[in-house]
């Protein structure tokens, strides 16, 4: 009977409040009517979102082609470039020849007097072909970018301080052996006296090849030269070719 | 005192008299007529006393050590190549050696024009890189083996030159490759020094090939690099010029001479080379044999002569007296022998002496 009564009292006192309980009440329509708004803004968020990503990816996509259709470009110039700067190499080699058939051929049994009269009459015959040759006739405004950009690959950076040093190497302007100065000029000739730069391996390896023996590419301080070796003779030039090269 | 000074005069004037001769009389390699003799010199063309008195010396050497060729490594005409230039930088002095018909193979140097490889007595025949073979005696050897020498124009590598080494190197079956060129790969010069980026452009192709021995100049002094990564590199740029104090102090430096004038007597004779580093008043500086590395397994020299006490000459520029090694203690040493002779005690007495040491790695 007791047991009865207290099963009875236990189920008409209600359980003691907790911490964790809420006021439960019912939604006004106005709670109900924001909660559906919020629902719908994110909803919108969500598909705003959707689409910037969509037109994000869009954009990329034509900028990457815009990107991958300039480099293809600038490659087709490079190239164009690189072949017309070729053809002047070539236009050069048939002009040296040329002025090398108005003289006795070199059989390589003449003394140094010989090879010496040789050098002086090629290089005069060379000028007097190339009387209105211009800085710029074979190191075109197309190519000299091109030439710039890939000797600065090579030489520019803390990577490249031993091939900066290699150019300073019998450097007419940095020789440790005595500066001698050398006329930068088209038609001048190379003076005898003066050292020859080396030039680096990696720098060769990225310029357009030259025909050998004939035509080389030379420092003259930071100045890139194109020199004809048989004649003595530079070229052509662009000055400020190699980055600023440091003293010692 | 004035005793003293009588004796010191005596001593003086005897040396005067007796000439550079009386100071080189010893050579330290086999001198044998089977074997390949010649001569390595670099940067000579000055046209100056120092040139002309190592150009005596090497003459001197000649009459007791009949090396057949000369290996010039650049810098051959500094300053002008006039005819005028030709004769007075290299004809008359090394006059003495073209008589008795040593021949010249030049390789070139950041001071020398280019078209010095018209000039037939730098046997270049036009080119800026060729090889030859060194042969005995000066006659051509028929059968594989023996010795190639490549010269090579390390002022212009370009893409034709490393072409044309790569497939030369390969091609070639010789015994001892020995590249030749201007810009030491190894050196302890102050003034240039190792030649990092030609480094990284020709080792890998040396080692490739088994290329044994490699000599340069550039710096103005001689130095015997330990071996790299079993090839010999010999630094050989004072046959003319000279700065004085120039090698630091490095732990790739097997031997170094920059008090003097120098250039090197090599005698290649089967799987051994041996060399001796001469100064322009007959010292030897240094002096030892290198075993091929393919013979050997590794890079061995030796030293056939006991040197001079602990390795001054390791830190010139604080020595202020010319270093050299002290003469040949073999009691036999091998004095003025220019007529065929049998094989000459010294090169047993080496293989008694011979210390090997390990080969250094770089």
């Amino acid at each position: 009977m007791t047991g009865t009564w207290l099963l009875v009292l236990a189920l008409a006192v209600p359980p003691a409040a907790t911490a964790d309980d809420k006021p439960t009440h019912e939604m006004t329509d106005a709670e109900k009517a924001e909660q559906k708004a919020a629902k719908k803004r994110a909803h919108e968020a969500a598909e705003e979102a959707e689409e910037l990503a969509e037109e994000t990816a869009e954009f990329a996509e034509k900028l990457a082609k815009r990107i991958e259709k300039g480099n293809e470009q600038r490659r087709k110039d490079t190239e164009e470039a690189i072949k017309d700067f070729n053809d002047r190499v070539k236009d050069y080699l048939k002009l040296h020849k040329k002025a090398a058939e108005t003289l006795p051929k070199l059989t390589g049994e003449e003394d140094p007097a010989t090879v010496a009269a040789h050098r002086v009459a090629l290089a005069r015959a060379i000028r007097t072909r190339r009387r209105a040759a211009r800085r710029g006739e074979v190191f075109d405004a197309q190519v000299v970018p091109t030439i710039v950009e890939r000797v600065r690959g090579e030489l520019e950076g803390a990577e490249a301080r031993p091939a900066r040093k290699v150019i300073r190497e019998g450097n007419p302007k940095f020789d440790p052996e005595g500066t001698v100065p050398v006329l930068v000029a088209v038609n001048a000739a190379y003076p005898l006296g003066a050292p020859v730069s080396t030039v680096p391996a990696s720098v060769l390896l990225v310029l357009p090849p030259l025909p050998a023996n004939i035509l080389e590419y030379r420092f003259v301080g930071r100045d890139l030269i194109l020199i004809d070796t048989e004649a003595n003779l530079i070229v052509d030039y662009i000055l400020g070719a190699a980055p600023p090269l440091p003293a010692r | 005192m004035t005793a003293m000074r009588r004796a010191r005069s005596a001593a003086l004037l005897f040396a005067l008299l007796a000439g550079p001769s009386a100071l080189a009389q010893t050579i330290t390699l086999p001198n044998k007529d089977s074997g390949v003799r010649f001569l390595v010199m670099g940067d000579t063309g000055r046209g100056d006393s120092g040139q002309y008195e190592t150009a005596r010396m090497m003459a001197t050497v000649h009459g007791m050590f009949p090396f057949t060729f000369v290996v010039m490594v650049g810098d051959n005409m500094y300053g002008a190549d006039t005819p005028g230039d030709y004769v007075k930088k290299f004809e008359t002095p090394y006059k003495p050696l073209m008589d008795k018909g040593v021949k010249f193979y030049a390789a070139l140097g950041n001071h020398d024009n280019p078209n010095q490889r018209f000039y037939k007595q730098f046997n270049m025949n036009g080119e800026r890189f060729y090889t030859f073979r060194g042969s005995a005696g000066g006659l051509a050897k028929l059968t594989e083996g023996g010795v190639r020498f490549f010269a090579i124009d390390s002022n212009y590598l370009d893409k034709s030159e490393l072409d044309w080494l790569s497939k030369e190197l390969a091609a070639s079956g010789s015994d001892w490759k020995i590249c030749f060129f201007h810009h030491p790969l190894y050196s302890s010069g102050k003034t240039h020094g190792s030649a990092l980026e030609t480094r990284a452009v020709l080792e890998p192709l040396f080692l490739k090939d088994n290329v044994s021995v490699v000599l340069a100049g550039h710096d103005h002094f001689y130095e015997r690099i330990k071996p790299q990564k079993g090839i010999l590199h010999f630094v050989v740029g004072a046959g003319g010029s000279l700065r004085r104090g120039d090698i630091r102090r490095t732990d790739m430096t097997d031997k170094g001479f920059d008090q003097d004038y120098s250039f090197m007597i090599v005698e290649i004779d089967g799987d051994d080379m041996y060399f001796q580093a001469i100064s322009r008043k007959g010292e030897t500086v240094d002096s030892g044999v290198f075993k091929r590395p393919a013979a050997a397994g590794t890079a061995v020299v030796a030293s056939p002569t006991p040197g001079p006490p602990p390795r001054s000459d390791d830190e010139p520029s604080a020595s202020p007296a010319p270093v050299a090694a002290a003469p040949s203690p073999s009691p036999s040493p091998v004095v003025a022998a220019p007529s065929p002779s049998p094989t000459p005690a010294p090169a047993k007495a080496k293989s008694k002496t011979k210390k090997k040491k390990p080969a250094k790695k770089a």
